[in-house]
């Protein structure tokens, strides 16, 4: 009898743990299946046959304000249609996202990030999208740009641009007796005005204690001034040429300004991020994207202003750094998809974005209608729109920016010289990229 | 010494139900370890030997392309060399170290408890907060360089994140403090069942406190010794978070952090989309590993003669 009641709670157990099993992988189901059914309710009333079906949205998780926008175009966008918004947030996008792909199990939307648009474009896992249907000629042409693949079709729509600007400390250059009219037009005046406003930094305050400007030595930043002049960091091919002679000549400029020690990166001052820096008083000028605008206002107590980005060899550039949204091409929800993109991207949905999240409009015509043109840290980052280059270089750009972050910071500190230390990142650069062919 | 022989014989009836039982008891544990892990590692080593490209699902066979790309990458030599010096330096000091504190913590010093509690804690940290940690501790401004710089040992603060020669010895610093106290514990726990006549006895011979240490706690606590060797050489050469959180990922400033798990993860989910490349690397590191271990289990074994 004995062993038989052994053998019964073998089973027993045995029979749970399969049943738990069984449940945690049919879980996901059972729960799009629910969703699906409450959503029928009210979608009666709906004309558009969009009622009762759910769409996922692939996304990363922003800031409060960002969340709180993207919750509010979710559910505009469920009273319009009746669809139900499920949003899927990633904590590390692009490593996840990709195991969605290979698994087919991506979102049927998704955020695209304009830097690794060519990756994803690459792999067929992005819907075409037709640019009429999806109204692309209303947005800026040389940001729609950075969805288009080689051949010529657009994948994403973009949802809103971020651009570069040079911001400084009202402050602390008063203290010194800086006007904010003396910063150079031109990067190439910098060096002796930033030599000079560092020397009275260094006298008012102590040596070492406020930099004169920051930078990051990453190409994110510094691409347009590396290729300034007609090089390329990268061949047709996408093999790195950090050490042709035209970027060489560029790096060993931007060199000079960090010798001099007027020119320092937020870790060298201890710190993390170029917002940190000029937020807590120990930089008078910086360089950075529309995002530290509200940051600086919410959480910093600094008097700043903004002003154009500086000229190198003659001409005005800026970085522009944008998102997308793309669709899944795998996806079953193929036209709820669409209007989700049609709608975010739209005036509509645009509005609402970029007024609650607080980055630029994609489209001169919502541009004009949020009024960016009133408040002059607005103006200036939208002007920069216009001339920003898009944050993007083909396939490879990741392998080669590591690459360069890697190798540049020994010519930053004079210990090597530029055309040595690029011939490295090159060839670290170029053995990745053929070991991933 | 002799050999027992065993005999086999039928089992009983009874013992056969029991065996069966005993297999039922352990199918679901077999079933995911076969699924998790079996099958993981046999698709790896089939991946080794593939270019992948798992978006389109393009499987190529190219034979020992990637092992040989492997042992002619200048970068993944460096990442080994990396590794296999984080691994040289910390694998013996925290054992020295774990070693030492247990059997201090054993003797009959005063608050031995509250060290006990206090030397574990960093154990309870998770190690992405501990980089962090030490990162603010060791950036230019930060705790570390003012007690340099108020010790007028330095002029000026070392950024010792962001130089080459000092980034690996960092987090080799943080990795022996954070895992030494793991050990610590191990080692304590033997060192409980340690009888104490054995001391005694050692004293009424004229040991002193060093000799009693090395010849009775040190031989004592050989086979725990063993184990703390394998797991810290496993832990070392696997050493990814600190290395990624460090470095941001790049494994700069000039790769001077640069491990191999860490340019597995940007092979395998970085934009490169080179998964069979990353699997000949991980099979590569497994057999390392595996070797490695191997040599440090016989050789501990070895001294247990005496």
């Amino acid at each position: 009898m004995k062993e038989r009641a052994k053998k019964i709670l073998a089973l027993a157990i045995a029979a749970v743990t399969t049943v738990s099993l069984a449940a945690c992988g049919g879980g996901n189901q059972t729960n799009t299946g629910d969703k699906a059914d409450n959503a029928d309710q009210p979608a009666e009333s709906q004309s558009q046959d969009m009622s009762g079906k759910t769409l996922t949205l692939g996304v990363w998780g922003g800031n409060d304000q960002e969340s709180a926008a993207l919750d509010k175009m979710i559910s505009a966008f469920e009273e319009q249609t009746g669809a139900k918004v499920d949003t899927k947030v990633y904590t590390d996008y692009n490593t996840q996202i990709q195991a969605d792909f290979i698994a087919k199990t991506a979102p049927d939307a998704f955020y695209i990030d304009g830097n690794v648009f060519p990756f994803y474009s690459s792999l067929g896992v992005m819907e075409p999208l037709d640019k009429e249907e999806m109204g692309l000629d209303s947005y800026y042409e040389n940001l729609v740009g950075s969805f288009t693949a080689e051949d010529g079709t657009v994948y994403c729509v973009p949802k809103d641009v971020s651009t570069l600007a040079t911001y400084y400390n009202k402050d602390l250059l008063d203290s010194v007796e800086v006007k904010p009219e003396d910063i150079p037009e031109a990067l190439e005046d910098y060096k002796d005005f930033l030599v000079d406003l560092q020397k009275k930094l260094d006298d008012k305050y102590g040596p070492g204690q406020i930099t004169a400007m920051t930078y990051n030595p990453e190409l994110s930043r510094e691409i347009y001034v590396l290729e300034a002049g007609g090089g390329s960091i990268a061949d047709e091919e996408g093999n790195a040429q950090l050490s042709s002679d035209g970027v060489v000549e560029n790096l060993e400029f931007l060199a000079e300004l960090t010798q001099a020690g007027c020119w320092k990166t937020p870790q060298d001052m201890g710190l993390g991020w170029n917002g940190e820096v000029f937020g807590a008083g120990k930089a008078a000028i910086m360089e950075e994207g529309n995002w530290v605008y509200t940051t600086l206002q919410n959480d910093y107590d600094v008097n700043f202003g903004v002003k154009e980005m500086p000229t190198y060899k003659g001409t005005q550039y800026s970085m522009a750094f944008t998102v997308g949204w793309g669709i899944s091409a795998v996806t079953e929800e193929k036209e709820l998809a669409k209007e989700w993109v049609k709608f975010a991207t739209g005036t509509e949905g645009m509005e609402i974005w970029c007024t609650g999240a607080g980055c630029l409009p994609f489209r001169e015509d919502v541009a004009k209608k949020m009024d960016v043109e009133s408040d002059p840290v607005w103006k200036v980052h939208s002007d920069m729109t216009k001339i920003a280059l898009p944050w993007q270089k083909g396939t490879t750009i990741s392998i080669i920016d590591a690459a360069y972050k890697n190798f540049c910071p020994a010519v930053f500190k004079g210990e090597e010289s530029a055309k040595d230390a690029m011939e490295k990142a090159d060839k670290q650069a170029n053995s990745e990229i053929a070991n991933a062919q | 010494m002799e050999k027992t022989k065993t005999v086999r014989r039928k089992y009983s009836n009874f013992e056969r139900k029991e065996h069966s039982q005993g297999y039922l008891f352990l199918t679901p544990a077999l079933v995911i370890l076969f699924i998790f892990i079996g099958l993981s590692v046999l698709f790896v080593c089939y991946l080794s030997f593939q270019k992948v490209n798992l978006f389109t699902g393009e499987y190529t066979f190219v034979g020992l392309k990637n092992y040989q790309r492997v042992f002619t990458d200048d970068v993944a030599r460096r990442g080994l060399t990396n590794t296999l010096l984080f691994s040289a330096v910390v694998v013996p000091v925290q054992t020295l170290f774990a070693l030492v504190i247990a059997s201090v913590l054993n003797s009959k010093i005063r608050g031995k408890y509250f060290f006990r509690t206090v030397y574990f804690l960093p154990t309870l940290t998770s190690s992405s907060a501990l980089t962090m940690i030490f990162m603010f501790m060791f950036s230019v401004t930060g705790p570390i360089n003012n007690v340099l710089i108020n010790m007028n040992l330095i002029s000026q603060g070392i950024n010792f994140l962001q130089e080459p020669s000092f980034a690996l010895k960092v987090i080799m610093l943080m990795n022996i403090w954070s895992t030494v106290p793991m050990y610590t514990t191990m080692y304590l726990a033997s060192l409980q069942d340690l009888p104490s006549s054995m001391y005694e006895a050692a004293d009424i011979d004229g040991a002193g406190p060093i000799k009693r240490f090395w010849y009775i706690t040190v031989p004592y606590l050989k086979p725990i010794t063993t184990y703390v060797l394998l797991t810290s050489i496993i832990g070392t050469l696997q050493m990814f978070d600190q290395a990624y959180i460090f470095s941001n990922g790049s494994g700069g400033p000039e790769n001077s952090t640069l491990t191999v798990s860490l340019m597995i993860y940007r092979y395998a989910f970085g934009t490169q989309n080179a998964m069979g490349y990353a699997a000949a690397m991980a099979v590569i590191l497994a057999i390392v590993i595996m070797v490695i271990s191997r040599i440090a289990e016989t050789a501990n074994k070895e001294e247990r003669i005496y």
